[in-house]
C-alpha cells in the first residue's frame, strides 16, 4: 500500500484562509486525485474515472465527519463495495494501518499469489500483525475472485502487474528494458507495491519507482536517503510504523 | 438542461436511491423488475419541473401518481411509504441549482394526484424567466425535453390522420406530449406536412434551411445511406423516402413500409430533431447541433440489430451533442459501447472499474449482465492450482529473494493463468505466443 499525503484541507479560491466546504464530498475527488494520483489508496489499483470516497468513519454514525477532509480517502469501487458491508472499529488510528498516517509499505506485503498479507519483515508483534490484517479484512483487500462475483478485478489485475513486473524484470537483466520503460509500465499497470517489491534488489529502477511523481508516495516520511523505508511516526515508541 | 445527481426515495421499487448521470449519456442496465424504466419515470418527473414553469404547456408535466408510491405489505397490508421524493440536481439555462429541485408526495389524498411542487419553484422560476424574454422577443434557448418509452412503436399503428399542423407558439408544440411514454411520429409528421407544404408554398429562406437541417439530421442516423431523399407523400399521406437495399437497388417507400428497426430510430430521432427545430428556430442549422435538453429512452436497443446496436450510442452522441440522454438496455453491444462513466448497473454496487468498451462481449455477458456459464468461468479452479506452485516457489526462498529461475517460471504460469482472463485481445495473443515459444524453449 503506497504511504501518502493527502496535505491539509484545501481552502477557498477566494480565502486562503478558509476552509474549503465538502457538503457534497465528491467535491473532494479532484484534489485528493491531484495530490494523491489516481491509483485506489488501499489496493492500489488504477482507476481513470470512477473513484469512491471513503469515509474512514462512517457518515451513518459519524454524520458530522461526512464532510471532514481528515476522513476521506479516494479509494475505488470495490474497496469502497466491500467497506459498506464493515464497521470501522475506534480508534480507528490504534487499530488499523492507515496509508496516510502509516508508512503502509512496511505494513503490507503483496505475495506473488497475488494475496495481500501483513508485511512480516517490519512487523514483529503480535499486535503489529493483527493491525495489518484489520486493515486488510475492512477492505477484503484479499478477497478471492470467485465464479459468482468475478467482476471484483482487483486480484487478476494484480496478477497480471506482476506478471509484467516480472517480464519487465528478466528483460532488465539482460538489457533490454529501460528504467523509464519500466516506470511507464508501472505507471500504466499500477500497484506500485508489486512493481517495489519485484524490483527491490535493483537500486536505480528502485529510486525510479519510489521518486515517481505519479505515484505521489510521501517520500520524506516514508523513505530515507537509501530509498530503504522508515517508520512514519518514530515518537511512538509501541509501534512506530 | 442537464441532471447531474437524482436522489428517490419511496417511488415504484427504489427505498432510496442516489444516481450520478453522465453529462452526455448514461445507460442503465439490470435484471428485468430491477427498476430500470422507474428511474426513467422518475427523471421525467424531475425534468417535468421544468414545464410547470411554461404555462403552455404546463399540462404535459408529469405527476408522481398514486400507484407509483413505494408499498410494503405487512400482515398482508399493502402499507404505502410516504415521503416520496424525487430530488434532482443540476443546470438550468446555464444556471446551476445546486441546492436542486424536489417534487414529493408527503400524504395520500382521495383525489387523484397529490405531487407537492413548493420545492420546486426555482426551476419553474428560471423556466417562466427564459419564457418572459423569449416573449419579450429575446432569443432563448429552450432545452428539449422528451421520454421514448417501449410503446413508440405501437402508439404509431393507431391510425389517425395525419392533420395540418396550426401554427402555434413553438414551445407549446415543442413539449406537446413530451413525457408521455408513447411519444409518437404523429407529431412530426403533421408539422413536416405542413412545413414542406408551406416551404413550397412561401419559399422562405429560414423555413428552408431548418427543414434542410431537419431532413439531413434524420437521414445522418442511418447508416450506410439507406434511407435519401426525405419527403413527404400528399398521395400516400407519409412520409417516403428512397430505401437503398444492401444490395444496392433503390425502392421508393413509405416510412409505414419500413421495419421496425428504421422506424424506430426515424421516428424516435425526427421526434427529437422535430423539437429541437421548434424550441429554437432562431439557431437556424444549428437548431439541432445546439439545443441542449434531457432525452429519456426505454430500451435503446429495441428492434435493432446488434451492428446498429453498437454504433447507436455514438451516432446520438454526434447528432444531438448538446442533449443529455439517459436510456435502459439489455444489450450487451450498447454496453460494449459504452465508455466507463456512461455505465449504471442495478443488480450491483460495484461498478466496473475498467472501460466496457475494453472487455470482450463474452466477459460483458458474465461480468457485467451476470448471464451465468455461458462460458464457464473456471478462474477460480485454475488459480488455486496455480497458486499451489507459486506457494511453492516462494517456500523455497524464505529470505524472498527470488532467483532468476523464479522469475520466469512465476512469469510462465501467472502467462497461462491469464491467458484466459485478460481482457486486452492484444495482451492476449502476446502471452499466447510466450506460452508458445515457452513451450520451444523447454
Amino acid at each position: 500500500m503506497r504511504p501518502i499525503d493527502k496535505g491539509s484541507w484545501p481552502t477557498k479560491d477566494s480565502h486562503a484562509t478558509r476552509k474549503r466546504v465538502f457538503n457534497d464530498w465528491t467535491r473532494a475527488i479532484p484534489y485528493l486525485k491531484g495530490r494523491t494520483g489516481r491509483y485506489c489508496h488501499l489496493c492500489e489499483l488504477k482507476v481513470s474515472n470512477a473513484m469512491a470516497i471513503e469515509h474512514i468513519k462512517s457518515k451513518k454514525y459519524f454524520p458530522r465527519l461526512q464532510a471532514h477532509w481528515d476522513n476521506f480517502l479516494l479509494i475505488c469501487n470495490y474497496c469502497n463495495s466491500h467497506k459498506l458491508a464493515t464497521i470501522t472499529i475506534s480508534p480507528y488510528k490504534k487499530t488499523y494501518y492507515w496509508p496516510h498516517l502509516n508508512n503502509t509499505i512496511m505494513a503490507f506485503d503483496f505475495r506473488i499469489t497475488g494475496e495481500i498479507i501483513p508485511n512480516r519483515t517490519y512487523l514483529t508483534t503480535k499486535p503489529q500483525i493483527d493491525r495489518a490484517s484489520a486493515t486488510i479484512d475492512l477492505y477484503g483487500l484479499d478477497k478471492v475472485v470467485t465464479a459468482q462475483g468475478n467482476s471484483d478485478d482487483r486480484l487478476k489485475d494484480r496478477l497480471e502487474a506482476y506478471k509484467q513486473a516480472i517480464d519487465r524484470f528478466i528483460e532488465f537483466s539482460t538489457g533490454k528494458a529501460s528504467i523509464h520503460a519500466i516506470v511507464d509500465n508501472a505507471k500504466n499497470t499500477g500497484f506500485f507495491s508489486v512493481w517495489l517489491k519485484v524490483f527491490n534488489s535493483v537500486p536505480n529502477v528502485k529510486a525510479a519507482l519510489i521518486d515517481c511523481l505519479d505515484f505521489h508516495l510521501a517520500t520524506t516520511y516514508c523513505f530515507n536517503s537509501t530509498y530503504q523505508p522508515i517508520p512514519r511516526n518514530p515518537t511512538f515508541t509501541a509501534d512506530p510504523i | 438542461m442537464r441532471i447531474d445527481k437524482i436522489r428517490i426515495k419511496n417511488f415504484k421499487g427504489f427505498e432510496e436511491e442516489i444516481f450520478q448521470l453522465n453529462p452526455l449519456f448514461t445507460v442503465f442496465i439490470g435484471d428485468n423488475a430491477k427498476g430500470k424504466t422507474s428511474v426513467l419515470d422518475a427523471l421525467a418527473v424531475a425534468v417535468s419541473s421544468f414545464l410547470r414553469g411554461i404555462d403552455v404547456a404546463k399540462h404535459e408535466s408529469r405527476n408522481i401518481e398514486k400507484n407509483e408510491i413505494r408499498i410494503v405489505t405487512k400482515d398482508g397490508q399493502p402499507l404505502p411509504q410516504l415521503p416520496v421524493e424525487i430530488h434532482a440536481f443540476g443546470t438550468v439555462n446555464d444556471i446551476s441549482i445546486n441546492e436542486g429541485w424536489m417534487r414529493t408526495v408527503e400524504k395520500i389524498s382521495p383525489k387523484k394526484t397529490n405531487t407537492l411542487f413548493v420545492k420546486a419553484k426555482n426551476i419553474e422560476k428560471v423556466a417562466e424567466d427564459m419564457l418572459k424574454l423569449s416573449r419579450s422577443g429575446h432569443n432563448v434557448v429552450f432545452p428539449v425535453i422528451a421520454y421514448h418509452g417501449t410503446g413508440r412503436l405501437w402508439a404509431e399503428h393507431e391510425a389517425k390522420k395525419t392533420e395540418y399542423k396550426k401554427t402555434g407558439e413553438g414551445v407549446s408544440q415543442a413539449y406537446l406530449n413530451c413525457l408521455s411514454p408513447k411519444s409518437s411520429s404523429k407529431e412530426f409528421l403533421s408539422w413536416y406536412k405542413t412545413y414542406e407544404d408551406e416551404i413550397r408554398k412561401f419559399d422562405q429562406e429560414k423555413d428552408k434551411l431548418l427543414l434542410k437541417t431537419f431532413n439531413s439530421t434524420v437521414i445522418s442516423m442511418i447508416p450506410d445511406n439507406h434511407w435519401q431523399n426525405m419527403a413527404y407523400s400528399f398521395a400516400a399521406e407519409d412520409l417516403t423516402g428512397i430505401f437503398v437495399t444492401p444490395d444496392g437497388e433503390k425502392e421508393k417507400l413509405q416510412f409505414r413500409q419500413l421495419s421496425d428497426g428504421y422506424r424506430n430510430i426515424i421516428g424516435m430521432v425526427a421526434d427529437i430533431a422535430y423539437r429541437c427545430v421548434k424550441l429554437n428556430p432562431h439557431l437556424g442549422e444549428n437548431a439541432v447541433k445546439e439545443t441542449p435538453g434531457i432525452v429519456l429512452i426505454d430500451e435503446l436497443d429495441l428492434h435493432l440489430h446488434p451492428n446498429w446496436q453498437r454504433r447507436i450510442v455514438e451516432d446520438l452522441k454526434n447528432t444531438f451533442p448538446g442533449i443529455q440522454f439517459v436510456a435502459t438496455t439489455h444489450s450487451p453491444f450498447i454496453i460494449q459501447s459504452l465508455k466507463e462513466d456512461e455505465l449504471r448497473n442495478l443488480d450491483r454496487k460495484i461498478v466496473s472499474q475498467k472501460d466496457p468498451k475494453d472487455i470482450p462481449i463474452n466477459k460483458i455477458i458474465t461480468d457485467i449482465m451476470e448471464v451465468e456459464s455461458i462460458k464457464s468461468d473456471d478462474f477460480e479452479k485454475r488459480y488455486s492450482v496455480a497458486k499451489l506452485e507459486l506457494e511453492k516457489i516462494e517456500a523455497a526462498r524464505p529470505d524472498n529473494n527470488l532467483t532468476m529461475d523464479d522469475y520466469v517460471a512465476v512469469s510462465k504460469l501467472l502467462g497461462s493463468l491469464l491467458e484466459e482472463e485478460t481482457d486486452d485481445a492484444v495482451y492476449k495473443a502476446f502471452l499466447e505466443k510466450q506460452n508458445d515459444s515457452n513451450d520451444e524453449t523447454n
